[in-house]
Parts: C-alpha cells; sequence; structure tokens
C-alpha cells in the first residue's frame, strides 16, 4: 500500500473551476470542489456497489458468490443504525446536518448536506459508513420497512414502466431487477450476508469521497486521516451471465391506476468492455438533444399529434457495466405511435445524417446546461462521483462536447437505436368496471 | 439587504442577484384571487403566453432560439397561495461570462420575457393563436391526469380539497378537468388584460446578471392604468366533527393524510412544533411512527402556514391504517402534554438553521423565500427568519400544538390487486 498522498489540482478553463483530488495512503480517492461564497457544504461517501452485483469473486478467493437481490440497497439502510442502539440521524441532528442516502445499480451513496459544523458532520458520515453492525433483530425489523418501500414504487408507474422496459431488454443482466430486491428475496437476507458484501464491497480502494462547496481541501484531509480505517485492498470482479445482444421481447404491457398511458421506448446498446468514455457519451447526447429535444422536428411532429407534452417527454442514454440503452419516455395516449414515430425519424436521420445547423445548437444547449449544472454542490458532488465510478471525468466530459464534430456524431447515429433491439414498455389504465 | 419595492402600483421587484451563480432567472409574477371561474383559464394562460412570441411565432423555430441562447427556457407555472393563484412566466440563462459568442444575455432574454407577457401574440381575430389554445388546453388536462398517477400527489391533493371544502384554497390550482374543457378561447385575451392591470406583481431577479438594467426596462412595461386587486386570506377554524373521507383503488400501498386546522397566530412557533413533529429524520413521527412502529414507510409533516393548516401525509399498509392514524394523533398529543426533550427542541432549531443557511445557494429556494413573504408587511431575511426562530419557547412550541386540532382525515385505501 502507498504511503504517500497523490494529489492533483484538476483545473477547466472553459468554466473557470477547479477541484482536488487525492489519492489517500488508504486508497480511499477523494475530491473536493471548493465554490468560493457558498455556505452549503456537500459531502457524499460512496462505494461502487450497487443493485446489479449480485454475483462476484473476490482477488483474494478461488470461488465466486452468489447473493439475494436487494442486499446494497438493505445494507444502505442497515448501516445508519449502530452497535450502541443509536441512529446515526440523531448523530447529524446534534450538528445539523441534513442526512440521506441512496442505492443505484452500482453505486450506494451515504451524504449530508450542511452550512455550519461541516467537519464534524464530516465525522460522523466518515464513521458510520466504516461502522456497520447488523443482528437477527435489526435485519428482520428492516425487512418490514423495506417491504413497505417495495409495495410504494409497485404503485409507481414510471417506476413500473422503467422495470417492465429493463425485463423485457435483458434476459440475464441483473440491471432487470427491482433495486430494492423483492419481498420474497429480502427474506432471504441475514446478517452473515450483509457483513459478506459490505466487507467485500466497502473496501476504500472500491470507494470515494466528494465535497463540494463550502470546503477546504486540507482540512478534508485532516478528518480522513484521522477516521479513514486502512484495509488491505483487493479486487472485485462482478460476474455477470452471458447477455445476448437480442431483446426478450419487443413489447410489455401492465395496467394500473393511472389516468393517461406512460411509456418507455428502449434501445438496446452493444456494450464494448466496462464504461463508456466521455467522447462517446457526449456523441449520444448531442444525438438525442438535436433528435428530440422542443427543438426538434420529431418533439413538433409528435406535439402537434398531440402525442407527447412537454412535462413529460424525456431522453436519456443509460449505461454502465455490462449494459447500456438509449431511452425515451413519458406521457402519451397512443404510445405505440410515438414509438413508430421515433423508430421512423431514427431511420431518416441515420439516412440524411444530422443537420449542421441543429448539431451546432444542440452543443451550446448541452454546454449551457453543464454551466448551469456547476450552481449546484449537489450536482457536482453528484456528478463527481458517478463519473469517479464510472471511470470518467466531468471536465473532460464538458471539453469533449466543444471538441465533437458533426462527423463524430453521425458515425455515432449510425451505430446505436437499431429497431430490432427496440422494447416498448407501456402502462395502460386499469380498464373500466 | 433584499426587500421588495414598487417600481409602478402594486408592482415590486427585489434584486436577489448574486455573481457568485454561473447563471440568472427573472420571474414575473401575478398574484389574483383564486376563482373557480377562471382558474383554469389562468392556469392555460401563463403557458399560452409563454408558448410561442411575436418575434418567434412557430414553435419550433422559438425553441431553436432558446436552444441557440445556450439552453436559455422560459418557465411558465401556476401555483397557489393561500386564497391566491399565481402566475408565473420566468427566463433563465446562463451569464453572460460563459456566452463565449459574446451574446448580451440580459437584454436578449428579458426582451423574450417582455415580450411573452407584455405584447402577447395574437392572430388576426385579436385572439391567443389557435394551436396555442389547443394544445394548452390538452396539455393542462394532462397534466391533472398526470397528478392522478404519482398517489402521493393525488392524495395530498384531495386531503386539500376537503381540508379546505369551505374555503377558496378548495380549489385546485387548475380548476377542475371539466373547468379546462369549458375554457373558452374568446375570453382568454380580455383575462389576460385583466391580469395585467389588476394582479399583483412580484418581480424576482436573482443571479448573475444586471439588475438595474431589469429594473429599468421593467418599470418602463408600466405605463398603463392598474387597478390592482385588494388580495385577501381566510382562515377557518376545524369543524366541530371530524370530516373522514376515504376512496378505495388497486394499489399496494395506501395513502393516509391527517389534516389539522390551526388557531394559532405565532407562525414560527407553528414552524418549529411541525418540525419536531414530522419534520425531520428525528422527528416524532419519524423515530416513532416509521422507525419503531414499522407503521409506515413515510411519514413527515407538512405546514401550510398562511392558512393555519398542517397535513401529515403518509404510505401505510392497509391493515395498518386504523394503528397509524392513531399513531399520528398520539405524537401531536405528546407535544400538546409537553413531552418534548432538550433535544428535540435543540435539534429542530439546528435543523431549521442549517436550512435557513443555505438558502442564498439556490436560485430556485431563494425566490421561494422571498415569494413566501409577498404578504407580510416587513420583510426578512433567511437570517433574521432563523433569529426569530431563535427566540421561540418551549412553552409556545406546546401552545401551537394545544390549538391545533384534527379536521380531516382522507384515506386513499388501496385495494388488493
Amino acid at each position: 500500500m502507498q504511503n504517500e498522498y497523490i494529489r492533483e489540482k484538476i483545473e477547466s478553463a472553459r468554466t473557470g473551476d477547479c477541484y482536488y483530488k487525492v489519492t489517500h495512503p488508504t486508497g480511499l480517492d477523494i475530491f473536493v470542489y471548493p465554490k468560493k461564497n457558498f455556505s452549503t457544504t456537500y459531502a457524499i461517501f460512496g462505494t461502487k456497489y450497487g443493485s446489479i452485483d449480485n454475483c462476484f469473486k473476490r482477488s483474494d478467493e478461488e470461488t465466486a458468490q452468489k447473493v439475494p437481490e436487494g442486499i446494497a440497497h438493505f445494507l444502505e439502510h442497515k448501516l445508519f443504525e449502530s452497535e450502541d442502539g443509536g441512529d446515526t440521524f440523531e448523530r447529524f441532528a446534534q450538528t445539523g446536518a441534513s442526512a440521506n442516502a441512496f442505492t443505484g445499480f452500482e453505486h450506494t451513496c451515504y451524504l449530508f448536506s450542511a452550512t455550519q459544523n461541516i467537519y464534524e458532520s464530516l465525522e460522523i458520515l466518515l464513521d458510520f459508513v466504516q461502522s456497520p453492525y447488523f443482528t437477527e433483530e435489526t435485519v428482520k425489523k428492516e425487512q418490514g420497512i423495506i417491504g413497505q418501500e417495495i409495495k410504494m414504487y409497485d404503485d409507481d408507474p414510471s417506476w413500473c414502466s422503467m422495470f417492465n422496459m429493463l425485463k423485457a431488454m435483458y434476459r440475464n443482466h441483473p440491471i432487470k431487477l427491482d433495486i430494492a430486491g423483492t419481498v420474497e428475496s429480502i427474506a432471504q437476507i441475514t446478517p452473515e450476508y450483509l457483513y459478506r458484501c459490505y466487507h467485500t464491497f466497502y473496501n476504500l480502494s472500491n470507494m470515494a469521497l466528494v465535497v463540494a462547496g463550502n470546503a477546504e481541501c486540507d482540512k478534508v484531509i485532516k478528518i480522513c486521516d484521522k477516521l479513514l480505517k486502512k484495509s488491505e485492498p483487493f479486487k472485485v470482479e462482478r460476474i455477470f451471465e452471458e447477455e445476448p445482444e437480442t431483446v426478450c421481447e419487443n413489447y410489455i404491457e401492465q395496467k394500473m391506476s393511472v389516468a393517461l398511458p406512460l411509456f418507455q421506448l428502449g434501445f438496446k446498446e452493444k456494450v464494448r468492455g466496462q464504461h463508456i468514455d466521455e467522447k462517446t457519451i457526449a456523441e449520444t447526447e448531442i444525438i438525442l438533444d438535436t433528435m428530440a429535444s422542443d427543438a426538434s422536428p420529431l418533439f413538433k411532429r409528435l406535439y402537434d399529434m398531440q402525442l407527447i407534452n412537454e412535462s413529460s417527454f424525456s431522453y436519456d442514454f443509460f449505461e454502465g457495466e455490462g449494459h447500456a440503452a438509449v431511452m425515451f419516455g413519458g406521457e402519451s395516449k397512443d404510445p405505440k405511435r410515438v414509438s413508430e414515430e421515433i423508430i421512423k425519424e431514427i431511420k431518416k436521420l441515420k439516412e440524411t445524417g444530422i443537420d449542421k445547423e441543429a448539431f451546432e445548437i444542440s452543443k451550446r444547449s448541452i454546454y449551457g446546461s453543464n454551466i448551469a449544472g456547476l450552481n449546484s454542490s449537489s450536482a457536482i458532488a453528484n456528478a463527481l462521483i458517478s463519473m469517479k465510478f464510472n471511470g470518467r471525468e466531468l471536465y473532460k466530459y464538458i471539453d469533449s462536447l466543444a471538441e465533437i464534430t458533426l462527423e463524430d456524431v453521425n458515425r455515432r447515429l449510425r451505430e446505436i437505436m437499431q429497431e430490432d433491439k427496440a422494447v416498448l414498455s407501456v402502462i395502460l389504465p386499469e380498464d373500466e368496471e | 439587504m433584499p426587500n421588495f419595492y414598487d417600481i409602478a402600483d402594486s408592482v415590486k421587484i427585489i434584486d436577489l442577484t448574486d455573481s457568485k451563480f454561473k447563471t440568472f432567472r427573472v420571474a414575473v409574477k401575478m398574484v389574483l384571487p383564486l376563482n373557480p371561474k377562471t382558474a383554469s383559464e389562468y392556469a392555460m394562460l401563463t403557458s399560452i403566453v409563454s408558448r410561442v412570441i411575436k418575434e418567434y411565432p412557430e414553435y419550433t423555430a422559438f425553441s431553436r432560439k432558446l436552444a441557440s441562447l445556450y439552453g436559455a427556457s422560459i418557465y411558465a407555472d401556476v401555483a397557489k397561495m393561500g386564497d391566491n393563484q399565481i402566475l408565473s412566466v420566468a427566463l433563465g440563462g446562463i451569464s453572460g461570462r460563459y456566452a463565449f459568442g459574446g451574446e448580451k444575455m440580459e437584454q436578449e432574454l428579458l426582451a423574450i420575457l417582455i415580450s411573452a407577457v407584455f405584447s402577447p401574440l395574437k392572430d388576426e381575430r385579436g385572439l391567443f393563436p389557435k394551436e396555442s389554445f389547443i394544445q394548452e388546453k390538452r396539455q393542462l388536462l394532462e397534466a391533472i391526469d398526470a397528478d392522478f398517477n404519482d398517489k402521493r400527489i393525488f392524495a395530498l391533493d384531495r386531503a386539500m380539497k376537503e381540508l379546505f371544502r369551505n374555503e377558496k384554497s378548495g380549489i385546485s390550482k387548475y380548476g377542475t378537468s371539466q373547468s379546462v374543457k369549458n375554457t373558452d378561447e374568446n375570453t382568454l385575451p380580455a383575462l389576460w388584460d385583466e391580469a395585467l392591470k389588476k394582479a399583483k406583481f412580484f418581480i424576482f431577479v436573482s443571479g448573475d446578471c444586471d439588475f438595474k438594467y431589469v429594473e429599468n426596462t421593467m418599470k418602463s412595461q408600466f405605463r398603463f392604468e392598474r387597478e390592482p386587486y385588494n388580495l385577501t386570506n381566510e382562515t377557518l377554524p376545524a369543524g366541530e366533527t371530524l370530516h373522514e373521507v376515504c376512496d378505495e383503488m388497486k394499489l399496494s400501498q395506501s395513502k393516509l393524510v391527517v389534516g389539522f386546522k390551526t388557531e394559532c397566530k405565532n407562525n414560527n412557533a407553528l414552524k418549529l412544533m411541525s418540525v419536531i413533529y414530522g419534520g425531520s429524520a428525528i422527528s416524532k413521527l419519524f423515530m416513532n411512527v416509521r422507525e419503531k412502529m414499522s407503521l409506515c414507510y413515510y411519514c413527515s409533516c407538512r405546514p401550510l402556514l398562511l392558512k393555519k393548516a398542517l397535513f401529515v401525509e403518509s404510505g401505510v399498509e392497509t391493515e395498518k391504517l386504523p394503528a397509524a392514524k392513531e399513531a399520528i394523533l398520539n405524537e401531536l398529543e405528546e407535544i400538546r402534554k409537553g413531552n418534548i426533550t432538550e433535544e428535540e427542541f435543540f435539534t429542530a432549531k439546528l435543523a431549521l438553521y442549517n436550512s435557513l443557511n443555505g438558502i442564498e445557494d439556490s436560485l430556485y429556494s431563494l425566490e421561494i423565500f422571498y415569494q413566501n413573504q409577498i404578504f407580510e408587511e416587513n420583510v426578512i431575511t433567511p437570517k433574521e427568519q432563523y433569529e426569530a426562530f431563535e427566540k421561540v419557547t418551549l412553552d409556545e412550541v406546546i401552545e401551537a400544538a394545544k390549538l391545533t386540532k384534527l379536521d380531516t382525515v382522507y384515506e386513499l385505501k388501496g385495494v388488493i390487486k
């Protein structure tokens, strides 16, 4: 293990901002993004461990292990309880910080936002995440609470629309599994499973700390020196069953208590290696913006046909380890028609190429969104940690946007959004009785 | 210190500019009485006037213009505040120092905002473009449907309608689906003119921009006679008997919303009481109803100080509804009895301090903080608001709870699928 700090100052001439990246001797990567004249500090301590990590092999072990679904999320809930019976929220309450946590497909993050007692709050954050304590009793209690959370999401039509699309798209990849698991899978979770996964993934070399806003790098490092617990680094290999390039089915629907249908149209994309680079992400975003923003002919056509509305129509490029998809979503009285029109537009654009003026306007627009994002300490912190775990860098991504050419995006366009890889997921109103 | 001051009769502006931000925003907010006869029309009008403008009468061309200004956005919104409707039209964009093409961002965006609000596009009939009317009517109906799709929002809206059943606030900010369907495009231009003449205007200028330029430009728009409304807010006490309403739906999780009315005149004590009751992850509702008793997944308190009302919202398993209701009411009773620890009292104030201290780091939070004071005689800063909370005593919190009475219980009961 190295004994030195590796410290870098990363600057952006384009935005006028800078941040510091420090690799701590314990192996933790630390990012400090100061924002002058801001009172709020937003800190995230996260691990590269999420709902898709159900089968893994440690480099210091011989065999792989499969665990029940929903452990990453379960762990997130349980870490807030401590051995002395105390609640971490009560500790944060003493400093005035507002704390929270979230679990995603590939990361779990613990965070706080504070305008005072920042370093005391940082101590609490580092301490509680590194202090697991699970018993049969506390696990049983949490099963009840998480069971209710699962039921809440079962009633969320946007959530169901998305997960139904993933189920229809992916045969084997665990991206199709609900982040919280199921009531049945969480019933199998034991303290032993929790400790096992904790000690596998909550290794500092698999984690990162980001502090944005009112923060001084040296003070953050000092707290880290005091509190980070040395652990032997090892590698974790995530194991996924082979996933075919084809989808399972092209259409899936569910009836729920909704007044207006919702849809998600996704295109399963090829995955090369672990994560996509900044340039490819930027190219894809420009394509989607030129194709489907409210400045696009497609949007106007769908809007004129009263098939979409401004407040819900969305598009995104969603990718991670072993999975990638271009998605369009929203509310519509006729999702199938929307899907047909989008596919028609994709075909047309692949033939004609993206219009140069639209391309230049998109670049400006996305640049503006990125500048606006830098107003917010929470947006910055979330972007930095997500990019860190995806092997990307924030300013490199912003600079890519400026450097991309029309040829780049037209080449990328031909690679993505193949019609036979499309999945339409629809939520329809219950039949009237 | 930011303050509202008049630039015309009942037209106030407030300087919230700060060069630490990379963007700016100018929001024009028009406040008028909530009226079931015009609620839907006004809800539609903010979107109609901002959909296209005279200079860009075609939708895609207008969208492209905004996109070319580094993704500038025009926002149209309608909200409720007490017995009033707030119509907002706002424009936001990046600060001029990031415009690599040298565009004068304030000038460009302010011109668009002024065109939309003060000289909205009309056709040869003297009406708003037919397409705008048709589309915004449709989108408003879909917005009402979207609120139905989100059961947490739906349950709260239903509870509010029931709690304010005898008050103007019982009207949705959009009106009803039927009133939207009944809107007549012929009435809209006159209604917009009436709003320009009679609404009370509040103009918020925030972020990195030239306030004086915005102020002078705005001032020059109000060269017409104004007859501002006299805006009121009525508050009624809790009913003599409990008002219980239950809807059933095919859902996995039920929603329970408990509505209270209060006669407490001390808003600071009421706010602090609501934080102790259910305003944080260590509040009585969260720690007891959720954590200790596992009766719900979420359980929090939302005060509406202007209407002297409080709501407790929770997501509950259907079979636990009666127990959750009892537990929610018990926690308020604990506060009335004075069962508040020193720690609960101290940490509630600390949470408020933390939240108030961060307001000036967000354009949205700043705007809402000052918007919430538009009916106050004296405007205070976040720091002054905290100083007021600091002075609230435990006795005042207990008194606030004693003066808060149960009025309505709304259940959205999940029926087994």
